[in-house]
């Protein structure tokens, strides 16, 4: 009989390949991991879900990731403290972009194309016990 | 007998020329002043008091007008007229609070009417009819006639006064241009010791001297000879003549110069008594006559020769009587003398006239011939300005728009006529980027500190519809002679196209940089996981291949990150962001990227920092790329058991960082080419097969960016080999950071 409670993982990626990686990856590791495809269906997961973290994307289609996240901000007090790291490939330009992130509340910043899978569950795990 | 008349005809012959030379000489010296007389009949006319007054007001010099206490203007005259450009049927339109410049100032005259009954030296400005501005002074007097109360004001155009001074410092400014290029000789003597003060570039031409510090070490006596032609010391004569010139203010005269390398001229000289500065000094305009001499010492000749003629005549004569003949040789001959005489005096004097009118006319042609030419340029200026494609404006020092070219007519939207005389930040507004709500205050800011001034990169224009354009701008202050800003140039253009072109690069390196590295990523991750063995076990062979594909991924990576920096460095936008940096502490955490393979390949590595260096104003980022790309060069291509120095030091203008390896070192033929795009020596291929070519090309793009320097030498030094020979092997490198540091660089984006 299971006495730990699994963590629930929010993961909204548009990706296909990266997100069956991650799926894959964090399942081996003992997470229970929901999956969207999107901005839009990432919020509704959410709201259904409440991850204990979520791991967002940027770039996607129907609603992009920082958008869905100052909707979730807004949203509910829960909304609001949720632990968010977004990994995604691209490098925002221009400092007030990235001003704007950090007044949303993320946790990091990981570019994908930088970091391996296993130090990326390291990261998730870290953030997981300081909250 | 014959012979006789002959003579006493010619005696009366040269009466009548002499007589004839004394009229037209007179005729010609006389110069009769004329004095206007005030006639009878205006006298006459001005008789009647009431007629006094109309005429006195009329034509006093200032404006002067009455009105009533309410302000409705019931007299004016002409200068009034002349002053603001109201005649006398528009006025009676017009109320007079309409014609202070500042709503304040009336209230201010109000009050003192009040407490006062008048107002005294008041200066403010007035509003002219077209709407410009003048400073006048007021003086105002409440009067009554019992029965009612009236304003009389006068009003002072004070603006003139500064006009004028500018206007002086103009005609001084052409004087000394006059001066300077003047054909005339003009020279300056100054007391106590009458030396020459200055001197004209003629001045300098006609003494033969180098320069005019060489002349201004000379006296007048150093530069005639010991003796004067009468007979008379240069240096005794030359005090007289000076002594002379400044009792009664001038003094004309003949004089022996002698040029600075010794020979002596015939001059004639004219002294000006002037005063500058509260203090006398002698200005001097000479003349060298040594032609006219020639001329004169002929004339002379041809007298002499005359006479000599003449004389020849004589013995015949004699036959006659016996003394008369005599009496007449002695009278000719005397009489000869005078002609003489009075000819010297005729063309002395008429010399005098000469010289003053040649040197009125070539003034007066200089003064026409500038006329022209600064008409001229003042045509071509405004052409140039009419026709340009950037929107040129000019304001005077108090912000009102004196010039607006068709161009910022179409960028702002404002016609011409609506922007001239006005102040142009009630239409014109610039602001530094879109969110902000006040217009920027760059413009004033050019003009207190009397320095060009460049808007942002985000600057916009609001249009007079209200829409706003992006631009860009630049503010230029105009200096007055006395160095104070009278006013500025702008100069604005549409950036529109160039906003959007910005734009569409800045998005172009995002997506690029989202799109390559999105299959790497998810590449790299599924050979991870397959390595890793939570997949299964996976056997050597598949190991193999699967790090082959791990560090292609990797290759492809590194290029993916510098292709995207290097084409940021190339657009341009690469921020620089120095911050004050310890440089020994900074080479520390390098080295520590390279801490392991040093390590794993036994390479010894020396450290040198200079002591007591200062702190360094540095972009950590940018000087981390380049020490990372230098170290793993020099720990790639150093063999096992090499020898590495990274040292730091500074000399008077740079820091210097040094990168000093045994290793491979770089060919000759091949040293040209190490830092282009995509370039490997063949011996670094042997070395490592997965090197880019591309690193040295953009750690050479971002030293560029901060104006330091990169360059290296190889080889550098000797090496026992294994097999016992000595070779010469080694690079180092050299990397230079001006001693000021790197300078701050606004830019859009971070290199990563």
């Amino acid at each position: 009989m299971e006495t730990t409670v699994k963590k629930i993982l929010l993961i909204v990626e548009d990706e296909s390949s990266a997100r069956k990686a991650m799926f894959e990856k964090f399942t081996r590791e003992g997470f229970e991991v929901v999956v969207a495809f999107n901005g839009e269906d990432g919020l509704e997961q959410a709201k259904k879900t409440h991850p204990d973290l979520i791991l967002l994307d940027i770039i996607m289609p129907k609603m992009d990731g920082i958008t869905m996240l100052e909707k979730l901000r807004e949203d509910s007090e829960w909304g609001k403290q949720v632990p968010v790291i977004i990994l995604t490939n691209i490098t925002i330009e221009g400092d007030e972009k990235m001003k704007r992130i950090n007044d949303l509340g993320t946790d990091c910043y990981l570019i994908k194309a930088d970091w391996k899978i296993s130090d990326v569950v390291e990261k998730v795990k870290t953030t997981l016990r300081m909250t | 007998m014959a012979i006789y008349d002959f003579i006493v005809f010619n005696y009366f012959f040269y009466i009548i020329i002499i007589a004839f030379f004394f009229i037209v000489s007179f005729a010609l010296m006389r110069q009769k002043s004329q004095v206007r007389k005030i006639s009878q009949e205006e006298i006459d006319v001005i008789e009647k008091r009431s007629e006094i007054f109309s005429v006195c007001f009329k034509n006093f010099p200032f404006a002067i007008f009455l009105t009533s206490l309410s302000g409705k203007i019931l007299f004016i005259n002409t200068a009034f007229t002349e002053l603001l450009g109201y005649n006398k049927k528009e006025i009676t339109k017009i109320n007079a609070l309409n014609l202070y410049a500042d709503p304040n100032d009336r209230i201010l005259l109000a009050n003192a009417i009040k407490k006062d009954h008048k107002i005294t030296d008041f200066v403010i400005n007035f509003k002219r009819k077209d709407g410009t501005l003048v400073g006048v002074k007021l003086n105002t007097l409440l009067l009554s006639d019992g029965k009612k109360e009236f304003l009389l004001t006068t009003a002072v155009n004070v603006s003139k006064e500064r006009s004028m001074e500018m206007q002086l410092a103009e005609s001084h400014k052409k004087f000394r241009f006059l001066y300077e290029n003047s054909s005339d000789a003009i020279m300056r003597i100054s007391p106590p010791d009458w030396k020459f003060t200055a001197g004209n570039k003629a001045t300098l031409e006609m003494f033969q001297v180098k320069d005019e510090k060489t002349f201004a070490s000379l006296g007048p006596g150093e530069l005639s000879p010991e003796y004067q032609p009468d007979g008379t010391l240069s240096e005794v004569k030359l005090k007289k003549m000076i002594e002379k010139a400044v009792e009664d203010g001038s003094n004309f005269f003949e004089w022996t110069h002698k040029r600075y390398n010794g020979k002596d001229f015939f001059a004639t000289v004219l002294l000006l008594l002037l005063e500058s500065h509260g203090k006398n000094f002698l200005q001097a305009i000479v003349h060298d006559i040594s032609q006219q001499k020639k001329e004169e010492e002929s004339f002379r000749q041809f007298i002499k020769t005359t006479k000599t003629k003449l004389s020849g005549f004589v013995p015949f004569v004699g036959k006659t009587s016996s003394n008369t003949p005599e009496k007449e040789i002695i009278d000719f001959e005397s009489f000869l003398k005078t002609i003489g005489g009075v000819i010297d005096t005729m063309k002395e004097r008429n010399l005098e006239l000469e010289n003053v009118q040649r040197v009125m006319s070539s003034l007066l042609e200089d003064v026409s011939k500038e006329k022209n030419k600064a008409e001229e340029s003042k045509k071509q200026t405004e052409a140039i300005i009419e026709s340009s494609g950037d929107g040129v404006f000019v304001i005077n020092n108090k912000g009102v728009v004196f010039l607006f070219n068709p161009a910022a007519e179409k960028i702002s939207g404002w016609k011409k006529e609506e922007v001239i005389g006005k102040k142009y930040d009630d239409m014109i507004k610039f602001y530094s980027n879109e969110t902000e709500k006040e217009p920027n205050l760059l413009i004033k800011e050019s003009l207190c500190s009397g320095l060009i001034k460049k808007m942002g990169t985000k600057a916009i224009l609001r249009r007079k519809n209200g829409e706003t354009l992006p631009i860009t701008d630049c503010i230029s202050p105009i200096k007055g002679i006395d160095g104070k800003v009278t006013g500025g140039v702008i100069i604005f253009s549409d950036a529109s196209k160039e906003r959007e072109i910005d734009n569409a690069k800045s998005e172009f390196v995002s997506l690029v940089s989202h799109q390559l590295r999105t299959p790497i990523s998810s590449m790299s991750w599924f050979v991870e996981m397959l390595m890793s063995g939570e997949i299964g076990d996976i056997n050597e062979k598949q190991k193999e291949y699967l790090e082959e594909i791990s560090y292609s991924n990797r290759r492809m990576e590194m290029m993916v990150s510098m292709l995207l920096n290097i084409s940021r460095i190339e657009i341009g936008r690469a921020v620089i962001e120095p911050v004050l940096t310890d440089m020994g502490s900074f080479i520390d955490a390098s080295l520590s990227h390279v801490e392991l393979i040093l390590e794993k390949k036994e390479i010894f590595l020396e450290k040198k920092i200079q002591k007591d260096l200062p702190l360094l104003c540095v972009d950590q980022k940018l000087l981390n790329i380049v020490m990372d790309n230098l170290l793993s060069n020099a720990v790639t291509y150093t063999l096992n058991e090499g020898h590495i120095t990274v040292s730091v030091s500074k000399n008077a203008n740079d820091f210097i960082i040094e990168v000093s390896d045994d290793g491979i070192g770089i060919p000759k033929q091949d040293q040209s080419k190490i830092f282009t795009k995509l370039f490997r020596s063949d011996n670094a291929k042997e070395i490592d097969t997965s090197g880019t070519g591309i690193g040295l090309y953009m750690t050479k793009s971002i030293i560029e960016s901060w104006n330091g320097t990169i360059r290296f030498s190889s080889p550098v030094t000797k090496k026992i080999a294994a097999d016992g020979e000595e070779k010469f092997v080694g690079t180092s490198f050299f990397v230079t950071i001006p001693i000021s540091g790197m300078m701050k660089k606004e830019g859009t984006i971070q290199l990563t």
